[in-house]
């Protein structure tokens, strides 16, 4: 089997004295798309910010390509990040095109400006997600799902082979939603992606991921996506809200 | 007009204001998009405290306050980013603490405090071609930051998470867009004074952002208002004879009134209808 892009071991983290993670140990193989699944404050998006190298673990290791994501330096633009989308302000005065060349900012480097090639790959990216046209539009005028599309194309626009993803599809309406995940798939497909991606909405990343690990501060299951959804031990991680989710 | 330039002390406070109007509304875009603005005021109101060190020991006050309010902006930045104790809270009692200090060590000066109104409320006529010079060298300091690094501080503005993990250096950047608010404050108070500059380093920003939707579009936009304010401001102070600091910040505002009023309409047309 091949190296884990991403492997975490007995990853322990307390914030402000209280304890978010706890005993966290998995990893990802290139090429898999792993769902981490659990109830609101369960520190789904602490793992993730564990794995951008935004946080660091009280104990234990996290490994990305390999080395600490600190330590990952230039690597580091082989991650792609899409955010939560309700952080935006939706009056920032930018366009989608400066938005995706957000992405590639730190390939172009410090004390250097855009030149034709980056600005080739941000129309490219643009065009991947299908908003071919809309380039010069203002990122605050786009429909939700439009500017979803916007931050997966940003994700995108550098030598991307890890894409992180934060409750991609919260606020969006089924359609939309629907299409964010054809197009996330498609991705995965053509350029051979290795997606990690956070959701409380287990069926539908369930329906998706090749794997789902259920975390509730402590790691419930981690198993194939058919596995987990049809286990008892969800029970335990989501207590009340499974029936809820499952109906 | 052209008998208002016959002056040697017009030249120079015209000099002055087209300075400090560019330089205040290019920081001003970044104040507004990073919102920090009440750091501004923070920063703004510490620059007093280090006028009357100055004045204390005898050394140019634009010089103590220069490193006084540097200092001060480094602190807000170390506190609210490394601290529990939230941002509103280290600047309320950094600033006024910075003014009280002020208020104390001016106690000690003996003689004639020199023009203290000036300091705080902005003297542009007593502007003389040293403070016009050192205003343009900050200008050109911090302009050149702000140009050589836009694309990170657009990016921080936007997305300080994003940016981070994706290796843009956040902290040096955002201590150094801090230092950079802290100059133009000090270097701008002859024109408006420590108690109204923060007008200058907020409000062309914020008409910016109401009319534009680029971020080119918001600095042309922010400039042009900031140069209109600075200037207009000046020129009507002479006509009517009213405090210029005073007349530069109501013309501002009353700028900022127009342009919101502009964008509603704008909206509102643009808007589908039923």
């Amino acid at each position: 089997m091949s190296a884990p892009i991403v492997e975490l071991r007995g990853v322990n983290l307390a914030l402000g004295g209280r304890p978010v993670l706890e005993g966290i140990t998995f990893a990802v193989a290139p090429g898999r798309f792993l769902g981490i699944v659990g109830p609101n404050g369960a520190g789904k998006t602490t793992l993730l910010k564990l794995v951008l190298g935004l946080k660091v673990p009280d104990s234990g290791s996290v490994r990305v390509f390999g080395m600490p994501p600190q330590k990952l330096g230039r690597g580091a633009h082989r991650i792609g990040y899409v955010p939560q989308r309700s952080e935006m302000d939706r009056r920032f005065p930018v366009t989608v095109r400066d938005v995706v060349m957000m992405g590639r900012v730190c390939c172009i480097g410090l004390l250097r400006f855009p030149r034709k090639s980056d600005w080739e790959k941000v129309d490219e990216s643009i065009g991947l997600v299908g908003l071919s046209g809309s380039g010069e539009r203002p990122f605050g005028e786009l429909s939700g799902g439009e500017q979803q599309r916007v931050l997966l194309a940003r994700a995108m626009c550098a030598e991307t082979r890890l894409l992180l993803l934060d409750e991609p599809t919260m606020g969006l309406d089924r359609p939309a939603e629907e299409e964010f995940y054809r197009l996330l798939r498609r991705l995965r497909e053509e350029r051979g992606l290795t997606i990690l991606a956070v959701s409380h909405d287990l069926l539908t990343l369930g329906g998706l991921a090749d794997e789902l690990i259920c975390i509730n501060r402590q790691m419930h299951i981690h198993g194939d996506s058919q596995q987990v959804l049809s286990s008892d031990q969800l029970r335990e991680a989501y207590r009340c809200e499974l029936d809820f989710l499952t109906r | 007009m052209m008998e208002m330039l016959s002056y040697g002390f017009m030249q120079r406070a015209l000099a002055a204001s087209l300075l400090a109007g560019t330089l205040c509304s290019c920081v001003a875009v970044l104040v507004v998009l990073k919102r920090i603005a009440f750091i501004g005021v923070g920063i703004s109101h510490s620059a007093f405290a280090g006028v009357a060190l100055g004045l204390l020991m005898g050394v140019d006050p634009l010089f103590s306050a220069a490193v006084f309010a540097v200092l001060v902006a480094l602190l807000i930045g170390g506190i609210t980013r490394h601290t529990v104790i939230g941002e509103d809270t280290a600047i309320g009692i950094l600033f006024s603490s910075s003014m009280a200090l002020g208020v104390v060590l001016l106690g000690f000066v003996s003689g004639n405090p020199g023009d203290l109104f000036g300091f705080l409320f902005g003297n542009i006529l007593a502007v003389s071609w040293r403070d016009a010079l050192w205003l343009a060298l900050v200008s050109a300091a911090v302009l050149l930051f702000l140009f050589l690094f836009s694309k990170e501080l657009v990016f921080i503005c936007f997305d300080e998470e994003v940016a981070r993990a994706s290796g843009v250096p956040v902290g040096p950047l955002y201590f150094a867009l801090l230092a950079s608010v802290a100059l133009t404050v000090v270097v701008s108070m002859r024109v408006v004074g420590v108690i109204l500059v923060v007008a200058l380093i907020v409000i062309p920003g914020a008409i910016g952002l109401e009319v534009s939707r680029t971020y080119r579009g918001m600095v042309l936009t922010s400039a042009g208002a900031g140069i209109g304010a600075c200037v207009g401001g000046l020129v009507l102070s002479y006509e009517w004879n009213l405090p210029s600091g005073g007349t530069i910040v109501l013309l501002a505002a009353l700028l900022f009134a127009l342009a919101s009023i502009l964008s509603r309409r704008l909206l509102a047309a643009r808007a589908p209808r039923p």
